[in-house]
């Protein structure tokens, strides 16, 4: 049996509306998961000092400060070289960062932060946009949504998602679009091995997701598109959906796929090939318990112990 | 709650930009249709629309003012939930007699005057918490034994079980000989004052504005902004777009403030500032308490407190 370890989670922020949204997201995740949470801030030192900086990020999610292991970190320069050097003094398992459309427009030909830290340095990646559905971030996560390609072999996010399923113990649904067939399709085959066939696909799919994968529904549909991703997402109900780069162009000409699910459907994680080696054996967290309480005595009378024990 | 003077404009106009930048679209080709391809129908006298936005104007006002009550209200019920646990732990402190001895030999210790307080502190921290339907238990975990935590997780009101807690705690005082009924009821009565600060916003919380407050505005500032270069663009022409721009602006930002405000305890920079509040209170208990290590207070960050 491998070694269960917390997640390592770096919050990256830039004292954004869309980080303090992010912040009941990240309360939820401390309460399913054993979490190490790092709170992270990359600042202009031409711009401010320090000790200002510092106080500026003590003040930000002070509720941390309660939880099993946070940290703050300040430090000069730009967000990746922040996440590079904090790799070198701990693991990094997930970034959560904030959408950097901050005037709400699009910004044409413009790299994103997400862009950046999946291509330079191979972390997952969590992006709160301005857009993103607060009611899934508030509530516990029930549903895991992993978008797959059939044919290929098992992808890194695919065993990120199976993971991180199995800790909260939700349900798995691994999703497939078989592109919708028209004459232009026929010469697809003949350079892709994959299967256009929904049937075919299903097989496809079933066949890259461990067999000891427990609560796993898979869903194929046709179709293509923004549209066809979200009505699938919806389908399954996702609390959280797992995506590769590939899967969703980052840098689209307007806006990126991706920020356009997030706000039709749910959140996604984003996890680059480049993360092939990572591996989550997650702990699970306080919760874990009181679910296990719950299938056999829930705790509904106040404790006998109570009256004579001290708080902490 | 936003606690700068200038507010920079990366802020604001994300909240507006969508509309603003329709609106600019429209104007701008409304104007080149009317003075560069003459189409003369394109035009309003411009009374009739000075005289709906004087009307939209009084109506956005009391709209603008009921959500103000409520922004302000929650404010103040803040700050009262400030001065009770205050209250209740000076009283904690100084009421319960420390050292009496229990008076059956066998009974077990009840919890000490210190851990009282600390679950005011917990209580604090639940209500933020349960007002902004966040999860609670990560940061109770600090303050409270495993089991209670497992206990608070199987109700479904965790800061109302909180109050019940405590007012078990004070009733085995009471029966342990600790506290005289003169100072349980004192006690009781902080309790229950705590109890109706919960529920006055809880009120805010569940009950929103009138719908018709939301809807109405909302639709007639959008008409009014569809209407208005329509009336200016015979006089001003070219210059229309600059003018109406402005005047919708005005408009569009009275209505989205009205909007942002009139929910409190959403996590928004418009919030009450509950996790300033309730750290402030743990400082002040702590201190109380003697203690030492106190966390730092929560101060506006980029001049806004949350």
């Amino acid at each position: 049996m491998q070694w269960r370890k917390p997640l390592e989670v770096v919050f990256l922020t830039n004292f954004s509306d869309a980080c303090f949204r992010a912040i009941p997201w990240v309360a939820q995740l401390a309460d399913d998961l054993s979490i190490g949470l790092t709170i992270a801030h990359a600042y202009d030192p031409q711009v401010a000092r320090r000790a200002e900086v510092e106080a500026l990020l003590s003040s930000f999610f002070p509720e941390a400060d309660h939880f099993a292991r946070t940290s703050r970190v300040a430090m000069p320069g730009d967000p990746v070289n922040l996440l590079r050097k904090l790799e070198e003094t701990r693991d990094v398992d997930l970034v959560i960062c904030p959408a950097s459309d901050a005037l709400g427009m699009p910004r044409l030909g413009h790299r994103s932060l997400r862009a950046s830290i999946l291509h330079d340095c191979g972390f997952p990646v969590w992006t709160i946009g301005r857009h993103t559905d607060t009611v899934k971030l508030k509530q516990p996560v029930k549903n895991v949504a992993c978008w797959v390609e059939a044919g290929h072999q098992a992808p890194v996010h695919l065993k990120l998602a199976v993971a991180y399923a199995t800790a909260l113990e939700a349900q798995l649904h691994v999703l497939h679009l078989v592109p919708e067939i028209h004459e232009g399709l026929m010469a697809l085959p003949t350079i892709e091995d994959r299967p256009l066939h929904e049937d075919g696909a299903r097989r496809a799919v079933e066949d890259l997701v461990p067999r000891s994968t427990q609560s796993l529904h898979v869903h194929v549909a046709s179709g293509n598109g923004v549209r066809s991703q979200s009505k699938l997402l919806k389908q399954c109900n996702a609390d959280v959906a797992f995506a590769s780069v590939e899967r969703f162009a980052l840098t689209d000409w307007i806006r990126s796929d991706i920020d356009r699910v997030d706000r039709h459907a749910c959140p996604t994680i984003c996890v680059s090939s480049r993360a092939a080696s990572r591996e989550w054996n997650l702990l699970p967290g306080p919760a874990y318990a009181t679910r296990q309480s719950e299938r056999g005595n829930l705790v509904t009378s106040i404790p006998a112990s109570f009256y004579s024990q001290k708080a902490s | 709650m936003i606690v700068r003077d200038h507010l920079p404009l990366r802020r604001t106009w994300p909240h507006v930009s969508r509309k603003i930048s329709g609106l600019v679209l429209l104007y701008l080709a409304i104007a080149v249709a009317h003075e560069h391809f003459h189409w003369t129908w394109l035009s309003l006298p411009a009374f009739p629309l000075a005289m709906i936005g004087g009307a939209l104007s009084v109506f956005l006002g009391f709209r603008n003012n009921s959500a103000y009550d409520r922004w302000w209200e929650a404010r103040t019920l803040w700050g009262g939930m400030v001065n009770t646990s205050r209250t209740f732990a000076r009283q904690v402190l100084t009421f319960v007699d420390e050292n009496a001895e229990p008076e059956l030999e066998h009974s077990p210790r009840p919890m000490s005057r210190e851990s009282l307080v600390e679950l005011q502190i917990a209580y604090v921290h639940a209500l933020r918490c349960h007002l902004r339907k966040q999860n609670p238990f990560p940061e109770l975990e600090k303050w409270l034994p495993v089991e209670i935590v497992a206990y608070l997780r199987s109700q479904k009101n965790v800061p109302l079980a909180l109050l019940m807690l405590k007012a078990q705690v004070l009733r085995q005082y009471f029966d342990e000989g600790r506290l005289d009924s003169f100072r349980l009821s004192s006690l009781d009565g902080t309790l229950t004052e705590l109890c109706n600060v919960q529920g006055a916003c809880e009120r805010i919380k569940n009950t929103p504005l009138p719908r018709q407050y939301h809807h109405f505005p909302r639709v007639l500032v959008s008409v009014f902004s569809y209407m208005l270069p329509l009336g200016l663009v015979d006089g001003l022409g070219m210059l229309m777009p600059v003018a109406a721009s402005l005047v919708s602006f005005i408009f569009v930002s009275l209505d989205t403030i009205g909007e942002e405000i009139e929910n409190p305890f959403e996590n928004t920079v418009h919030d009450t500032p509950m996790s300033s509040l309730s750290r402030a209170i743990e400082i002040n208990l702590r201190q109380n308490l003697g203690r030492v290590d106190l966390p730092p207070e929560v101060r506006a960050v980029d001049g806004f407190l949350y």
